[in-house]
């Protein structure tokens, strides 16, 4: 699903946030991105989510090297993706059923199929009685899930997000992980970004550890602990869209 | 893919409404181009008959003193067919002259308005061809039969008026394709504000994989609605001051628009004038927005 290899990318004024990043990650899998900060974890995401472009070396989506991608088929291959910023990036001026509609508007969705379907979300995400509201009206966990919602709205392949518990107290944050695992269970690849030790320690899932920007480690995956089986046992949530694939076993790296 | 038009109509009037100064100047701008182009295409459409002078070029009007007698006046008129390049003469008296002018509908209420009969006699010459030279030629001779006070010399007369309506014309033209450029750059201007103040907002429909018509259509469809917005009250105002001048005209003067006016402020005038308004709106919007990238920002390489 992804393949990096040989990937630099320098900012100008000669940062180099990354040098020489070579790894892949199998359809399916579910994967954290972990190191300190500084350790280029967003910058990577940014090179993901088509924000930016390598400076150097290959990287290859879904099968499409970006290096190869005419410039029509940049928005195709955004929307097969679905991405959880760590500033949000929601639109304040809207409700929060537009902003979460809007993903599905850009495929060129029937009117009917995107109320549906976004209403499907937001309830997975407990956010159906929030739909009318504008987002400054919520609190920061309930923004986080709008964003989540958002991302996962029109059943992406691939999931990415960018310390989605940063902010969030414990509760928050495993609710906003249990999202992502419950498209992780739908077949979805996830990639998080994060710093959360007791969520990477309790889900067990591969960690790729950056550090001033090269791969430090690729740690596989381990066994769960206790609270992390109990939420993956627990099991994904109705989905907000039924996936076209049965659910993949998490934490086996290809 | 299916295009929400629903949804661009919605997201065009949101804009419009977000930035309810700049698109009123728009449709401002917008509108006094359609009114001016409304008032040219109304003089066009009346100022017609004047191209009918051409067919005058070979034909001279010699007007005689006025009280001629009678025999002089047919001396007169003796004398003009007896020139070289003459090939017939007519005697036109005053009552024939306002006879044959009151079949223009346009001549004839200005006429009612002067009162008493102002025209002289005159002769009416027809020449052996319609080169300008000969013209002024016979013009000159004409000048010198007694009798004879003025000779309207079809040639140059005739040319300058051509000249000057052609004039005219292409000054109107002129201004008209400047306030056009105007209310262009005035829709461009006041959309590209629109894109900058949501430019946060295009960069993340972009991030979630809006393509370039995605983005685009609600900026072309707000243009167009500014144009047809701007021609639709145009078309109104010129129809309203129509009506009142026409009210005017017949309660003050006892006189017809319609025959100074044959063809008004009409429907299809209407028409044209949104659909060219829109057109300007449509034409202004996508040419600011052709080098603006809209919130794309695949950065770096
Ligand atoms: N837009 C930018 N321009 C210049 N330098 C940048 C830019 N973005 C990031 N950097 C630099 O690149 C390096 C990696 O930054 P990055 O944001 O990827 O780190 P991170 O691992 O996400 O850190 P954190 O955990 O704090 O979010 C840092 O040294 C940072 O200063
Ligand atoms: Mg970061």
């Amino acid at each position: 699903m992804i393949e990096l290899s040989g990937v630099g990318k320098s900012y100008p004024g000669g940062i180099e946030a990354l040098r020489d990043l070579g790894f892949s990650v199998a359809r399916g899998e579910f994967v954290f991105l972990t190191g300190p900060s500084g350790a280029g974890k967003s910058t990577l995401l940014k090179l993901l989510t088509l924000q930016a472009r390598p400076s150097v070396g290959r990287v290859v989506l879904d099968g499409v090297d970006l290096g190869r991608l005419a410039p029509g088929q940049l928005p195709l291959l955004r929307r097969r993706i679905g991405v959880v910023y760590q500033d949000f990036r929601l639109l304040y001026d809207r409700t929060v059923f537009e902003n979460v509609a809007f993903a599905l508007r850009v495929l060129g969705l029937p009117e009917s199929q995107v109320r549906r379907d976004t209403l499907a979300a937001l309830r997975s995400c407990g956010l159906e009685e929030k739909a009318a509201l504008n987002p400054h009206r919520l609190s920061g966990g309930e923004q986080q899930r709008v964003a989540v919602a958002r991302a996962l709205v029109h059943d992406p392949g691939l999931v990415l997000a960018d310390e989605p518990t940063g902010n969030l107290d414990a509760d928050t944050g495993w609710e906003v992980m249990r999202l992502l695992a419950s498209a992780h269970g739908r077949g979805a690849t996830v990639v998080v970004a994060t710093h959360n030790e007791a969520v990477m320690a309790a889900l067990g899932h591969r960690r790729l550890l950056l550090r001033a920007g090269t791969l430090e480690r690729d740690l596989p995956a381990s066994a769960p602990s206790a609270e992390g089986e109990r939420f993956r046992s627990a099991g994904p949530d109705p989905a907000p869209v039924p996936g076209p694939e049965p659910g993949v076993e998490a934490g086996i790296p290809a | 893919m299916s295009r929400p038009w629903g949804y661009f109509l919605r997201e065009a009037g949101r804009q419009a409404w977000r930035q309810r100064l700049p698109t009123a100047v728009a449709v401002a701008a917008l509108g006094l181009a359609a009114l001016y182009g409304g008032a040219w295409m109304l003089l066009w459409n009346n100022a017609r008959p004047w191209e009918g002078a051409l067919d005058d070029v070979g034909r001279l009007n010699a007007y005689l003193e006025t009280g001629l007698a009678p025999e002089a006046q047919a001396a007169a008129r003796a004398a003009a067919q007896a020139l070289p390049g003459v090939s017939e003469v007519d005697l036109v008296t005053p009552d024939q002259a306002a006879e044959r002018l009151a079949g223009d509908p346009q001549i004839k209420a200005a006429m009612a308005l002067l009162g008493d009969n102002p025209l002289p006699a005159a002769l009416t010459v027809r020449l052996d061809g319609t080169d300008p030279a000969l013209a002024r030629d016979c013009a000159a001779r004409l000048r010198g039969v007694p009798g004879v006070a003025e000779v309207d010399s079809g040639a140059s007369g005739v040319e300058n008026l051509l000249k000057a309506n052609a004039l005219a014309r292409s000054v109107a033209l002129v201004l008209l394709a400047a306030f056009s450029a105007l209310a262009l750059a005035i829709v461009g201007a006041v959309l590209r504000l629109a894109a900058w103040t949501r430019r946060r907002e295009l960069a993340i429909m972009r991030l979630v994989g809006a393509g370039d018509s995605f983005i685009r259509a609600p900026f072309l469809l707000e243009g167009l609605l500014q144009g047809l917005l701007a021609g639709a009250l145009a078309s109104a105002a010129l129809m309203a001051l129509q009506a009142w001048v026409a009210l005017r005209l017949r309660s003050d003067l006892g006189l017809d628009l319609a025959a100074l006016l044959p063809r008004g402020v009409d429907t299809p005038m209407a028409l044209a004038l949104c659909l060219g308004t829109g057109a300007l709106g449509l034409l202004g919007a996508a040419a600011s927005l052709a080098t603006l990238p809209l919130g794309d920002e695949w950065e770096g390489s």
